[in-house]
């Protein structure tokens, strides 16, 4: 593993050990693609996930790429930010065409467009037309409130302390 | 087998099935028939099934309710129990079984172990057929919502007993802070309680299970969860944020709080409460700069003034509230330092006089006006305060010590607790090598007393009317006086003080103890039975309570606020029978304590604000 | 069952096909959309979304244990991989060390809870091939070991039994002999499993040489676990990256060889008894001690900064938790990375096309797919 983190080092990217077997990368967003298709050459070729993360406090997402290489039996985690204000990046189709049905789901949950990928069609929600629900500026109460007749008791019957302010 | 061995086809193996037409069915008719492998009858022994719930342990602190991920339970008032101890509240979780998941979290965080659950799983529901269809959803929300009770606890399954309760999820150990040893401590007036360190308080902290029992026993209601909370992410500063919200003198109140809090803590009901009061101890010694970690911005003076006479607690923290409120306010102290009981009457080991200075003079950077040596009714006419300020705040303590009124009292070396503990701190005081003292009470102030005359040098018996158990002293001040060294003698009533002109000696009478039919603390009975002893002593320190004294004020005003000598009857934010004056501290409250005070301080100060504003409005 | 025609040649027909979302063929609801023609499948869509449940949104909202009841029911026929998974992810970024016989507790209940979701993946194929006997043989089984899991947990398939730290109670007196009882049990089934199912001419003529897939395929792909092995990946996370107490037991992975249906769950047959060894010597090795060591109770209970993946290796292959953390008692991000996710929503769109009607619930079962875990 060290031999790799070095190696990445060199290339001007931040990486850091995070277990035992586990990696983690830092780039940038333009060079996503060379970092991944660098990986994939060094034997990280199974690609396992990709998710995102809405830092929404610095206005940015955070997308984490999960890699696996069954040859050295390591784990790398590439992460990358984008401005929240305009998510958008290339697809990495290219790399895995497995990665666009990641990336269609994070584009329906986050409302990332991934240029480049054919299909981002809506996947697993049906007639949504609120913000994306993963993104953290959605609230999930006050949506069911809406839509559902219920009234959630957030006290659940405990009494605040009574004080002279 | 390998692989290959089961890859191979054959036709004739499947006949293996057919030996099972003969053989008994794996079904198991619930409940007629049992698995066989549970050690017990019915299903597991630690079933999740509906719950169980000790209505007469319960204290209602609700935090099943709070814990709950699906929001199941809801705290619902009972008026059929009653409340379990003095701070417990009479409502009771119910549970809603359409939503509840059964995960057993609220089993898990109950501080009492009323809590649990039942081996029972089985509801029916029989609807009543001539009631409209439309009508049904509301009757069956109705029969899947239940308060728990003690119905079901016949066949228990998932519990917390006695057995394996520190083996769960809450910690009901406390982290006690660093003493030093008693041999040490007692030769030294240096403190002897170390502040938590930061891994320490942080983990005590996150024994807190916020529920804020401790706000409602606490006579001024701090933000106690809140700063907690804080403590346990290690940010003090927060903390101490949240503490100055409602208490100003934080370090002090860390140190040397009556702390109700810790008894009303519902991890002590289980285990040992949490040691709040040292938590605010370390977050208060932790900040340097009180006012601005409180984001405290003062506001411009509005043009009224208000005058506060003592210097204790109450003042202080009259005087900052009122500060932040616009007033200009002076404080008059009749000696020649502020801080009233707290300077004279508590002994250093317990509060360093430079960690009292620390709060009161962030008090009075904020800008308050003091008069030290300036007695009310001596240098200045309380009539010319209640004249010249738009407001009085009377927080005198409790100056007129209480007498033993036995033969003998006038004697050399019979003291009054509170006048020995002013000549021990202002240094008159410094040596009681080889004597022998008798402290008579069980208060804190004897407790002080004994301690403070160990560190001297001398030999301290403490004589008390009732057993150890009765005093109303702090438990830990008792263990650790008698650490070091104090002996207590029980049930003694003091007979008569003998000596010349000095004392010599001192005559007990060793009492029975008479049950009070209403209710109250046993009451001591001396009859010609009881066995008198006499020790031969040189001093005599009675520290059996105080009262206020209003001797500066005119005797008609005392007569309208309606002073009885014990108290001074008040409404809830302070303000007397007189408009425009007000009461807090000892003089006004029932427990006598710092925190009482501060708390009374803090409700004139807003009492002040609504009275000036009211009067305005007349005007 | 309603044919939504599409069009009509001389030769064929062409029509729309819902397999789904109610299939005994598939474990929960989802479904698959296939274009027909005649009697092959021509293009593949999944329909995920009827059994979405926010379950990453739900996590943001509740406390880091509070999770703890919500994350079982990820994944409904092997439910403690999540709670294992999530629990090792929350520990090592509290820097928490487990004792020993927890760990030594918790093998034991991921390795039962494997041979569950084996028992339960392997009577899906009877299902689909008609051969039902096998489904009432294996579930019967099944409950034994849910019997067990009821003991030791208080609950039969949502155990809730993980805590940060450990396990919620230590073992109960006497289960450990009901256990190798147990085992005793399911060893003599076996030969009678092989019997019954693999060497039955009608389950061999259905799966032998049913999907291919090939070891570069199943590695780009992103297929993991038993369908990875089965084309001939030797890769298992309990070996390569061991976590818990893996690296001091002994077993081995079996080989089966080259990728088609029926070495897909002749590869499980296999691992169920290399679970069986696992738990062997588990019994026999199993240490005394504390089975958690304390951590901050649940309203306290912070996890520093940072981020984990931490991962197991459930029945069905990687079982991923990425969990972030801002500090706070609730977590900021929890991503569940299912290993049903890119067999079931990609690879499925590939290797259906081409093939015959009554192929495709067999394929489908043959991968051991859940959707409950990628529609989550």
């Amino acid at each position: 593993m060290a031999d790799i983190l070095d190696e990445i080092k060199s290339m001007d990217l931040k990486a850091s050990r995070l277990g035992e077997w586990e990696f983690e990368v830092f780039t940038p967003k333009d060079r996503l693609a060379s970092t991944l298709s660098y990986l994939k050459s060094k034997g990280f070729k199974a690609f396992m996930g990709l998710s995102c993360v809405d830092w929404i406090a610095e206005g940015n997402f955070e997308l984490v790429y999960i890699l696996q290489s069954y040859d050295l039996g390591l784990e790398a985690i590439v992460k990358t930010k984008i401005p929240r204000q305009r998510p958008v990046i290339e697809s990495m189709g290219p790399l895995w065409k497995l990665c666009e049905v990641y990336e269609r789901e994070m584009h329906e949950f986050f409302g990332i467009e991934f240029t480049g990928n054919p299909n981002l069609k809506p996947f697993f929600l049906e007639n949504w037309l609120d913000i994306p629900p993963l993104r953290k500026d959605f609230d999930t109460l006050a949506f069911s409130e809406e839509l559902f007749e219920f009234k959630e008791d957030e006290t659940h019957g405990i009494e605040s302390p009574k004080r002279i302010e | 087998m390998g692989s290959q061995d089961i890859e191979k086809k054959n036709g004739f193996a499947p006949i293996v099935g057919l030996k099972y037409l003969f053989k008994k069915p794996h079904t198991i008719r619930y409940p007629k028939e049992d698995l066989e492998v549970f050690p017990v009858s019915g299903n597991s022994p630690n079933y999740r099934g509906f719950h169980t719930n000790d209505l007469e342990k319960c204290i209602g602190c609700g935090n099943c309710a709070r814990i709950c991920p699906t929001d199941a339970v809801t705290m619902v008032e009972s008026t059929d129990v009653r409340p379990t101890n003095k701070f417990a509240k009479t409502v009771r979780p119910v549970f809603d079984y359409g939503r509840c998941c059964f995960c057993a979290q609220c089993v898990d965080v109950c501080p009492t172990g009323s809590l649990q659950m039942s081996r029972d799983y089985i509801h029916t529901f029989h609807p009543d057929l001539s009631i409209p269809v439309e009508d049904e959803p509301e009757i069956v929300s109705k029969d899947f919502i239940w308060r728990a009770d003690m119905s079901r606890s016949k066949n228990p399954g998932y519990v917390r007993n006695e057995s394996n309760k520190f083996d769960k999820v809450l910690n009901f150990e406390r982290i006690e802070p660093k003493k030093a040893d008693p041999d040490k401590r007692k030769i030294s007036f240096s403190k002897y309680v170390q502040i938590y360190s930061k891994e320490e308080a942080s983990k005590e902290a996150s024994r807190c299970l916020g529920c804020g029992a401790c706000v409602e026993a606490c006579p001024n209601e701090l933000h106690i969860p809140e700063y907690i909370s804080a403590i346990s992410k290690q940010d003090p500063q927060e903390s101490l944020e949240w503490i100055y919200k409602r208490n100003p003198l934080p370090l002090i109140c860390g140190e040397v709080c009556t702390h109700q809090c810790e008894e009303a803590c519902v991890v002590g009901i289980q285990g040992e409460p949490l040691a709040i009061r040292w938590l605010k101890a370390f977050s208060a010694s932790n900040v340097d700069d009180y006012l601005k970690t409180a984001k405290i911005t003062l506001p411009k003076f509005n043009g009224k003034k208000l005058a506060a006479v003592g210097g204790g607690p109450a003042s202080l923290s009259f005087g900052y509230y009122a500060r932040l409120l616009g007033y200009d306010v002076t404080i008059y102290e009749a000696e020649e330092k502020l801080g009233g009981a707290m300077m004279w009457g508590i002994p250093i080991y317990r509060l360093p006089k430079e960690e009292m200075m620390k709060d009161i003079n962030a008090i009075l950077s904020t800008g308050i006006n003091v008069h030290l040596k300036t007695k009310v009714g001596k240098d200045i006419k309380f009539e010319d305060l209640m004249n010249s300020y738009d407001a009085v705040f009377i927080g005198v303590g409790n100056s007129k010590p209480m007498t033993l009124k036995i033969k003998g009292e006038d004697l050399n070396g019979v003291m009054q607790g509170l006048t020995f503990m002013h000549m021990v701190n202002d240094g008159s005081l410094k040596d009681l090598k080889g004597k022998k003292v008798v402290v008579v009470g069980g208060g804190n102030v004897a407790m002080d007393v004994a301690r403070s005359s160990v560190r001297l040098g001398a030999q301290v018996t403490i004589v008390y009317r009732r057993r150890i158990e009765d005093m109303p002293a702090d438990p830990e001040e008792i263990e650790e006086a008698r650490e070091e060294g104090v002996k207590i003698v029980e049930m003694g009533v003091p007979v008569e003080i003998r000596g010349k002109s000095s004392v010599e000696t001192f005559e007990y009478a060793v009492a029975s103890l008479v049950p009070d039919p209403s209710g109250g603390r046993p009451k001591p009975v001396v009859d010609d039975r009881s066995p008198h002893i006499t020790l031969s002593v040189d001093y005599v320190i009675a520290a059996i309570g105080q009262t206020p004294s209003l001797d500066f004020v005119p005797a008609e005003i005392q007569q309208k606020i309606g002073f009885d000598g014990r108290s001074v009857p008040v409404d809830e934010y302070g303000h007397t029978k007189v408009k425009g004056l007000f009461c807090g501290g000892d003089a006004s409250n029932s427990r006598q304590d710092i925190i009482s005070a501060i708390g009374s301080g803090l409700r004139a100060a807003k009492g002040v604000d609504l009275y000036l504003a009211k009067e305005e409005k007349h005007v | 069952m309603e044919l939504n025609l599409l069009k009509e040649s001389n030769d064929y027909k062409y029509y729309e096909l819902f397999i789904g979302p109610n299939h005994p063929g598939i474990e929960g609801n989802f479904s698959y959309v296939l274009k027909m023609k005649g009697h092959s499948v021509e293009e593949v869509t999944p329909d995920p979304g009827l059994l979405h449940r926010g379950f990453e949104k739900l996590m943001e909202r509740r406390l880091w244990t509070q999770n703890l009841a919500l994350i079982p029911r990820i994944c409904v026929p092997e439910p403690d991989v999540n709670e294992v998974a999530y629990c090792l992810g929350v520990e090592h970024m509290m820097g928490i060390d487990v004792p020993k016989r927890a760990q030594y507790i918790r093998v034991i209940v991921l390795e039962l809870a494997r041979i569950a979701s084996f028992l339960f993946g392997m009577s899906g194929l009877g299902g689909t091939t008609g051969h039902y006997t096998s489904v009432q043989w294996l579930i019967g089984d099944r409950d034994y070991i849910l019997d067990l899991f009821e003991w030791l947990t208080g609950g039969r398939v949502y155990h809730i039994y993980q805590y940060p730290g450990g396990v919620k109670n230590d073992l109960p007196e006497g289960w450990l002999d009901k256990l190798s009882d147990f085992l005793d049990y399911l060893e003599k089934r076996l030969p009678e499993y092989d019997k019954f199912i693999f060497k039955n001419p009608i389950i061999q003529k259905r799966t032998v040489g049913l999907g291919y897939i090939s070891a570069e395929d199943a590695i780009e792909n992103g297929l993991t676990g038993p369908n990875l092995r089965a084309s001939g990946v030797m890769y298992d996370i309990r070996k390569a990256q061991p976590y818990l107490v893996y690296s001091e037991l002994d077993f081995d992975i079996p080989k089966t060889g080259d990728g088609d249906a029926f070495s897909r769950v002749l590869q499980r047959r296999l691992e169920l008894s290399e679970s069986i060894k696992i738990l062997r010597q588990c019994i026999e090795q199993i240490p005394e001690g504390p089975h958690r060591t304390k951590v901050p109770n649940p309203f306290q209970f912070r996890v520093p900064k940072g981020s984990y993946y931490s991962k197991v290796e459930s029945s069905r292959g990687e079982f991923g938790y990425y969990i972030v953390s801002d500090g706070d008692v609730k977590p900021y991000r929890v991503y569940v990375r299912g290993p049903s996710y890119s067999i079931g929503l990609y690879y499925a769109t590939k290797a259906l096309v081409g093939m015959r009607i009554e192929d495709v619930p067999v394929w489908i079962h043959t991968t051991d797919m859940c959707p409950p875990d990628f529609d989550r």
